[in-house]
């Protein structure tokens, strides 16, 4: 603790003593040729296998590496076409029909709709390990292939009743769907011992899917039909996601061929894609280069040549490199200490912006006093969260006590008050605590990091002083935290969340009964029908008038007390220009280029860096 | 003496064992799963996931499995980069960590015993207390207070030297400097002390009358005596030099395998871990045999039994 605190004095001194004298971060003239450019990664990347990746710089890299059905707008991520050339959406908004352009992977090899199929299949096959599976849950019978459904064939008329009674002697059943299109019914099973029992007792009547039945097929080479399980309007936006994103099923295979796993096809060594950009050289922990790809099929406006990736962790390095102009960003994923921005905010390379992210405590609605609706709203309306950015956060976060960001996908923000210490002591003392029955201290937990701490320390004095209740704050290390998560041994937890799409329903999702992330134990069946009935709706506006209605629910309920909306800050070269910066923070090198007479052009056309309202529309 | 070092060898062997199975276990007491982040995983996947690791079996059958591994030297599969082996990973770090330990401890060596020459034979003058108190300073500044001032002054005020990263000699001259003063400076003092305890010995008096040159006497008689401790000192140094370069590696983003001391740790990358843990242990174990021998030959009194 002592040497991050004396590490961080130093830091501060080397900030201050920077004399850029002309406004800016250190080095103005590019160390590099005017055709390449050289960012940075705050660390290696797990996997560069779409299908497997769940971090942030694995899926920059892969979507620079990839091109899916659609590419998010560089500025807006609204989606654009990309392998896709065009779309039809069916009228009940539950089957699309994407149509392909010819194409080619880097090896030459003609990429067809058939990848398509393929890719999503892999991510949905459980043996394929993918920790973001749930992103294509979506498709039709995707959930049920990824929690190994057992298929029962030739239903015919037969109803759930009669079907369990063969089942449930056998095996405990989780969850059980008739499909009449395919005439089948699906069958989750949890436990797998019972499943191979079922499968053992019943053989010829009962089998294991095989992937077929999920809704993603190739109809000929150039044109993919996707059937979705309910309409999901911002499906497009999970088609660009770098989940979605195609994998060369003919390396796989020749890989399966000669013998050696599959899943190694993605080292630097075997690496075939189909974006802007090849993996030209990568060494571990240390650089990767990125070489223009001459076949990805818009290469024609790709515009560096080279990309070259530091991998360093520290930000103190980071920074001092970019100073040194070794850099020319410091990169997506590194995370400036709050005290940097008071110096940093008064050079002009320096940006901040929204990120589709909210930094909140869940509340364990089994844990007393928590459990008391009354109580939790009083804890929320006295956190001073104006008070909080301002003080203690320093970057320019959006204080809110809303789960859904203002404007997200044309939503409108509930803008609920977030700080009323009147208020907050009645709302107390309804619940029946005060001087002469105080409430129990409560505990606030936070994974290890300087950056929550004082957070918390800040939220617990804010409550010492507007409630005058005591709160405990404790600290955990990351995974041990998450189990605590997990097995909801808490009352009050930090935790952050990403949105994955610019819709609402990305946060809202987040508190339905079923959803494996909800650590509140929190759940109401009229919220989860909203959503349901939302995703329904032809009209926009109706849709997103249901949403709002769920999020009215969560005010009142409050399974997590919001703090405020997460912001991204970068610093950039004048020099490195066709940057944009987005609410996803998402690098897109193929528009990049180097201007050495930066200095000459107009500011304004220098780079387009204002952050971009929201997209209004929701999907396609 | 070839016994003693087959002995002591084979003795090895049940202390490293030792420290196998209780870090082993250790390692798994630690709540949390490699697999376990902001998002939660699927169940079914989960499952297949532990199934690929063995994270499935019974700890017990978990823990022989990994000591048959490591008889053929593997070491097994890493949970955080899933496409690389344990092996691979400190192949690709090893050669970082221990071209930054050798630069660190050539820079020790050289400042250190030139350092301590002149403290000694100049005793007691404005030179001997100006070293020593640059010394005395080279102990006391840890290296997270050092690094960062060396990079203020050689790499953002005057760009002599890379801020961090990897790449050459260049790359490599900041950290091993930061890494390396420490045992300059201990270098230094034991130097001078050595030399001190020779420099008025009758030996040195009579080469003096003799009427060899100065520099002669100081190379061929004095040094004799006053590196004995110097050497004694660089087999636990040097083990030192390697498990200490955590720091160094972290503040210059070198690419060796100190960071994961902590980060493996941290991301309960089981097999990381323990690859780490048994490639250190085996080092310090070998560093330790060899001074001990070193011992025995630097000093008759010592005998190998």
């Amino acid at each position: 603790m002592r040497s991050a605190f004396v590490l961080s004095l130093l830091s501060m001194l080397l900030l201050s003593c920077t004399r850029g004298g002309n406004g800016y971060y250190g080095a103005t003239q590019p160390k590099h040729g005017p055709d390449e450019a050289w960012s940075n990664f705050a660390s290696e990347p797990e996997t560069i296998d779409p299908s497997k990746a769940a971090e942030q710089v694995g899926g920059t890299l892969i979507l620079n590496m990839f091109s899916g059905l659609t590419q998010g707008h560089p500025q807006t991520l609204d989606p654009m076409p990309d392998v896709a050339e065009r779309w039809d959406i069916s009228e009940d908004g539950r089957r699309y029909v994407f149509h392909l352009r010819k194409s080619t992977w880097s090896d030459g090899v003609p990429l067809t709709a058939a990848d398509f199929e393929y890719t999503w299949r892999r991510v949905l096959d459980p043996k394929t390990g993918s920790r973001y599976a749930s992103f294509l849950f979506g498709l039709k019978n995707g959930e049920l292939f990824n929690r190994k459904a057992l298929c029962i064939r030739a239903v015919g008329a037969a109803s759930e009743a009669e079907l369990r009674g063969v089942i449930e002697p056998l095996a405990a059943i989780e969850q059980l769907t008739l499909d009449p299109a395919l005439d089948a019914a699906f069958v989750i099973i949890a436990d797998p011992k019972a499943r191979a029992r079922v499968l053992r007792e019943l053989p010829g009547r009962v089998k294991e899917m095989d992937g077929s039945e999920v809704g993603v097929h190739a109809q000929d080479d150039s044109t993919l039909v996707v059937d979705l399980e309910v309409p999901l309007p911002f499906f497009l936006h999970i088609t660009k996601y770098y989940t979605a994103m195609p994998v060369p099923r003919h390396l796989l295979e020749r890989l399966e061929r000669e013998g050696q796993p599959s899943e190694l096809w993605s080292r630097p060594e075997n690496i075939v894609s189909n974006g802007p950009y090849l993996l030209a050289e990568a060494k571990f922990r240390q650089f990767m280069r990125l070489e223009k790809n001459p076949r990805y099929w818009d290469a024609e406006h790709v515009k560096l040549q080279r990309i070259r990736l530091s991998l360093i962790e520290n930000y103190n390095t980071t920074l001092n490199m970019y100073e040194a102009g070794e850099l020319d960003t410091i990169g997506p994923a590194t995370t400036l200490p709050a005290e940097f921005f008071d110096v940093l905010r008064t050079h002009k390379d320096f940006f901040s912006a929204p990120y589709e992210s909210v930094y909140f405590y869940w509340v364990n609605h089994h844990a007393p006093p928590v459990d008391n609706r009354l109580v939790r709203q009083a804890l929320s309306l006295a956190i001073d969260r104006e008070s909080l950015v301002r003080h203690v956060t320093r970057a320019g976060q959006i204080p809110s006590a809303d789960i859904v960001p203002d404007g997200l996908g044309g939503y409108q923000a509930l803008n609920t008050p977030f700080f009323d210490p009147e208020r907050a002591r009645a709302l107390l003392r309804e619940a029946g605590y005060g001087p002469e029955h105080p409430l129990p201290t409560v505990t606030l937990r936070y994974n290890t990091s300087e950056g929550h701490r004082q957070v918390a320390e800040a939220v617990q004095a804010m409550w010492r002083k507007h409630l005058g209740i005591s709160a405990e704050i404790e600290n955990q290390e990351w995974k041990v935290y998450l189990k605590s998560l997990e097995t909801r041994d808490y009352q009050l937890g930090r935790f952050g969340w990403i949105g994955d799409y610019p819709d609402p329903f990305t946060f809202l999702e987040l508190f339905t009964a079923h959803n494996g992330n909800n650590r509140s134990g929190w759940s109401s069946r009229e919220y989860d029908e909203l959503l349901r009935q939302a995703n329904f709706q032809r009209d926009p506006a109706q849709r997103l008038a249901k949403l709002r209605e769920a999020e009215l629910i969560f005010a009142r309920e409050l399974p997590v007390i919001p703090l405020y909306v997460y912001t991204r800050s970068e610093l950039i070269k004048p020099y490195l220009r066709g940057h944009t910066i987005n609410y996803e923070c998402r690098y897109m090198y193929k528009y990049w280029f180097i201007d050495e007479r930066w200095y000459t052009s107009q500011p304004d056309d220098l780079l387009p860096h204002g952050f971009p309202p929201m997209p209004a529309k929701g999907g396609g | 003496m070839l016994g003693f070092v087959v002995r002591r060898l084979l003795g090895l062997i049940p202390t490293l064992l030792v420290i196998v199975v209780t870090s082993f276990l250790v390692v798994r007491l630690a709540p949390g799963s490699p697999f376990s982040s902001e998002r939660g995983i699927p169940p079914e996947v989960l499952v297949e996931l532990n199934a690929k690791y063995g994270f499935d079996l019974p700890l017990h059958e978990q823990l022989l499995r990994y000591l048959g591994g490591l008889l053929h030297g593997d070491l097994g599969l890493s949970t955080k980069y899933p496409q690389r082996s344990v092996n691979e990973i400190i192949a690709l770090g090893f050669p970082a960590t221990l071209q930054l330990a050798g630069v660190a401890l050539s820079w020790a060596l050289c400042v250190g015993i030139a350092a301590g020459i002149i403290g000694a034979v100049r005793q007691n003058t404005g030179w001997d207390h100006g070293l020593m108190t640059a010394a005395m300073l080279g102990i006391s500044v840890p290296s997270f207070v050092l690094g960062p001032l060396l990079v203020l002054i050689f790499s953002l005020t005057a760009y002599v030297f890379p801020p961090g990263g990897w790449g050459g000699l260049r790359h490599l001259v900041l950290p091993g400097i930061t890494l390396g003063s420490y045992y300059a400076a201990y270098i230094a003092r034991l130097t001078r002390a050595g030399m001190l305890e020779v420099v008025n010995a009758e030996y040195i008096r009579m080469a003096r009358a003799k009427g060899l040159p100065e520099l002669l006497i100081i190379w061929r008689h004095m040094l004799r005596g006053g590196l004995t401790p110097v050497v004694t000192f660089l087999g636990p140094a040097s083990a030192n030099l390697l498990v200490l370069s955590v720091v160094v590696e972290k503040i210059f983003a070198t690419p060796g395998i100190g960071p994961y001391f902590v980060d493996a740790a941290f991301n309960r990358d089981y097999f990381l871990v323990m690859g780490i843990v048994v490639l250190y242990s085996v080092l310090l174990l070998i560093m330790n045999l060899i001074v001990d021998v070193l011992y025995g030959l630097l000093d008759p009194r010592i005998r190998y039994e």
